[in-house]
């Protein structure tokens, strides 16, 4: 350790009053290389002091003394030290104050920049600069403050612009901006905003009306199109007539469903147009489109099962700006009903006109044939008698049965004739056809044996309500045209089965039941042409040679069908044959068999009641009555028949009733008289026969009819008939 | 109904707002959007955007000095 000096050494002090050494280490604290502590701090100025006051140094004499020189300029050290210390004090001070300051601000500030521009400070301070510095600070955190505001403000205001307009995106048009703001462009925006809002939603609420009103326009025109019988169309100008728009009557229509037909999807409306029908519509449309007018056309479409329609469409083009047509459009309607319905008429029309004539051609026939039968009847009732009264040698006997015969084909004639002419059944009895086909069959076969003639009968075939007479007529009527149709031989056909046409096929007929017996008549002979088979039941109509027909056989096969409610039709094909087909109504009744009157047992017995308004007629049939036995009263018109009978109506037993006659007809007579008897036999005779009188008449009692001209056999068998039927 | 979290710690005024802002449309309705937030103004900001914006302040949870934890229902 270096060796220390004391301020001894220096002053030589010897005194113990030194108050350095009293801090025992000997050394003096104020002297350079001596111990002291802290050179530059108080102490050493304090220390220092006290060296300067310190006895010892009074001790010291001289003045020039280097000693006291440097204790002089210590001194005057000393003074310049205290000033320095005062000075220092204060300017401590002034550096605490501002450290103090500066903190304040620098808080302020860190506040201010976190963004609190609520912060205030004190602006008072001992520093000039501090309070200056404050007052800045404050100053700057008001400013801030208002600038931190605004933006808030605009922050909130753009939160909530934000807010509003996605809840419009989203579809909430409902959405406004509410808050109010100072901020002048903020409320502009608002305003603007909702403004804008407003507009959009009006328009959105005006599109989505005028979509909602295309909408139910729409759906009234779908539903209109719809519930349209036909359908709606707009198609291209193109061969394959493209559908652009079909309404749903497409599928009624064609069997097709509309998205099968639009733009061909499945299958072109043009190959729907019947192939035949192709060309002429093309040509309806291209001459409309030609001259810009709408079309009509019927045609027929072939649709999805194959079924042939036909349709009447109405249609119009649809052209551009210059004039190019763009589309069609147009309306098609199923007409097949319609179309039927005037085939149907049509052949209605026909017949009817066809039973106009046959109607007029009738009654003209009738009436020729009543007077003609009645010549024929006083021919042959003179010829019969003539024949009874001389032997088979006389030389007139040939001749008078060649009148006989010839008169008897003469009323063959006419009765073939009135079968035609006559408006009713006059006999009408339930039968069962098979039998009487059948007989009538074999009676036929037998005279013509080249024929192979074949039958097929239906068992239990069902009744029918018949004039056995007219109908075995009609049936050999038809037998006879099938030979006719056959000279070289060939197959009759004869079929009989029960029918139930149903009640469209009965009222195209013009049928009154549902339910019918049916006979078909078939040969394999020469056939007839179209043509001549409208014609064949026109009586005197033949395409035989000149005398090997009349003509009238099967207008009268027509006439007594007509009359018993059913029909007769003819079919025919040239080199196949011809095949006719009768209806018949179906009775319900139970057939009733037939008594064969036994020609041999006619026993006469009473008086017969002859009532004719014709001498001639009376004449011969007395002569007929009295030849089998009768007693016979005449009469030669109504009123004397009545009185007659009232007054022997006990004696007659039959009477023998002309139906024309001029004072009383036939029918007003037989009232009379049944009102007199209930029981009362008669007998209608006539050459005529009005439309249906003689069936009425037939209906109110009376017991049968004979037509005139009748032979003496004929008046027997009938008379029999009625005698032995009671 | 969801909650979610929407940490605005240390972002600075206003932007919380903004973020909430931008949160809101992704919130259903009874939706529950709990934010953080630490800046001076933070509280004051979310109480006036719910008041101006229809939406529920549930709760205010102090969560230190300066954060908060704050819950707004939509």
């Amino acid at each position: 350790m270096e060796n220390k000096i004391t301020c001894q050494d220096y002053s030589c002090s010897q005194t113990d009053n030194c108050p350095i050494l009293k801090f025992g280490s000997g050394h003096c604290r104020n002297i350079s290389k001596t111990v002291i502590y802290g050179e530059q701090n108080e102490a050493f100025f304090k220390i220092v002091e006290k060296c300067l006051s310190c006895p010892c140094l009074d001790n010291i004499s001289t003045q020039t003394s280097p000693l006291k020189f440097l204790m002089e300029m210590v001194r005057h050290l000393l003074v310049i030290a205290r000033q320095t210390a005062t000075k220092d004090r204060d300017l401590e001070n002034i550096s605490l104050e501002m450290a103090m300051g500066l903190s304040e601000v620098f808080d302020a500030l860190k506040k201010i920049s976190s963004g609190d521009p609520s912060v205030r400070i004190t602006e008072t301070s001992d520093v000039e600069l501090i309070v200056r510095l404050k007052q800045m600070v404050n100053e700057t955190a008001v400013n801030l403050g208002e600038i931190v505001d605004m933006l808030h403000e605009f922050a909130m205001g753009l939160a909530e612009h934000f807010d509003v307009l996605h809840r419009v995106s989203s579809g909430d048009l409902s959405a406004r901006v509410t808050g109010s703001s100072p901020v002048e462009l903020l409320s502009s925006l608002k305003q603007m905003t909702n403004q804008m809002i407003q507009i959009v939603a009006h328009e959105i609420a005006e599109r989505k009306k005028a979509q909602e009103d295309a909408q139910e326009s729409g759906r009234q025109l779908s539903t209109l199109m719809g519930n349209l019988p036909g359908m709606v169309y707009r198609c291209n100008y193109n061969e394959k007539w493209t559908m652009l728009l079909v309404s749903d009557g497409c599928k009624h229509l064609t069997g097709y469903e509309t998205q099968d037909l639009k733009h061909d999807a499945v299958i072109s409306y043009g190959d729907l147009i019947h192939p035949d029908d192709r060309q002429k519509v093309l040509d309806t449309v291209q001459a409309a489109l030609c001259q810009k007018k709408s079309f009509q056309m019927e045609y027929r479409i072939v649709d999805r099962n194959r079924q042939i329609k036909w349709v009447w469409e109405q249609g119009v083009g649809v052209y551009s700006d210059d004039g190019e047509v763009m589309a069609i459009e147009g309306y098609i309607i199923d007409i097949t009903d319609k179309k039927q319905s005037e085939f149907e008429r049509q052949i209605l029309e026909q017949k009817l006109q066809q039973a106009t004539k046959m109607e007029a051609i009738g009654t003209l026939a009738g009436g020729i044939a009543h007077d003609f039968n009645n010549l024929l009847m006083g021919i042959l009732g003179n010829v019969t008698l003539s024949l009874m009264n001389i032997d088979t040698s006389h030389p007139l006997y040939d001749r008078l049965k060649n009148i006989e015969k010839h008169v008897q084909c003469g009323a063959d004639l006419t009765r073939q004739l009135l079968g035609f002419a006559r408006g009713g059944k006059i006999e009408v009895k339930t039968t069962n056809l098979n039998e009487l086909i059948q007989n009538s069959l074999e009676m036929f076969s037998r005279t013509k044996k080249e024929l192979s003639v074949s039958t097929m009968f239906q068992p239990d075939l069902w009744n029918v309500d018949v004039d056995r007479g007219q109908i075995h007529q009609v049936m050999l009527n038809l037998y006879v045209n099938a030979w006719q149709a056959m000279p070289g031989g060939g197959q009759l056909i004869v079929r009989t089965g029960n029918e139930v046409i149903d009640s469209h096929d009965a009222r195209m007929v013009h049928l009154p039941s549902e339910y019918y017996v049916k006979i078909t008549v078939a040969d394999t002979g020469v056939g007839m042409d179209a043509q001549t088979c409208e014609r064949i039941f026109e009586p005197f109509f033949t395409t035989r040679e000149k005398g090997r027909g009349t003509g009238l056989g099967l207008a009268s096969a027509y006439g007594i069908i007509k009359n018993h409610g059913g029909i007769i039709h003819g079919y025919s094909e040239k080199g196949i044959g011809t095949t006719f087909t009768i209806y018949l109504p179906a009775s319900k009744k139970m057939a009733i068999q037939e008594k064969r009157p036994d020609d041999t047992q006619m026993a006469a017995f009473g008086a017969i009641l002859l009532v004719d308004d014709e001498r001639l007629i009376l004449e011969v049939a007395q002569l007929m009555l009295e030849k089998l036995g009768f007693r016979v009263i005449s009469a030669s018109n109504g009123p004397d028949a009545i009185e007659i009978f009232k007054n022997q109506k006990d004696q007659i037993t039959l009477i023998i009733l002309d139906m024309i006659m001029p004072e009383m007809n036939g029918g007003d007579v037989f009232d009379r008289l049944k009102a007199i008897d209930q029981n009362v036999r008669v007998i209608l005779a006539s050459g005529y026969s009005l439309n249906g009188h003689a069936s009425d008449i037939m209906t109110r009692g009376c017991r049968g009819f004979i037509q005139k001209p009748f032979s003496l056999e004929d008046l027997t068998r009938k008379i029999q008939d009625v005698l032995t039927n009671e | 109904m969801a909650t979610e979290i929407l940490d605005t710690l240390g972002v600075k005024c206003p932007q919380p707002i903004l973020k909430i802002a931008v949160k809101a449309p992704t919130m259903k309705p009874g939706d529950i959007l709990e934010v953080w937030g630490d800046c001076p103004t933070f509280e004051r900001d979310v109480r006036i955007w719910c008041q101006r914006l229809g939406k529920v302040l549930v709760s205010v949870q102090d969560d230190g000095e300066i954060a908060k934890r704050i819950q707004i229902q939509f």
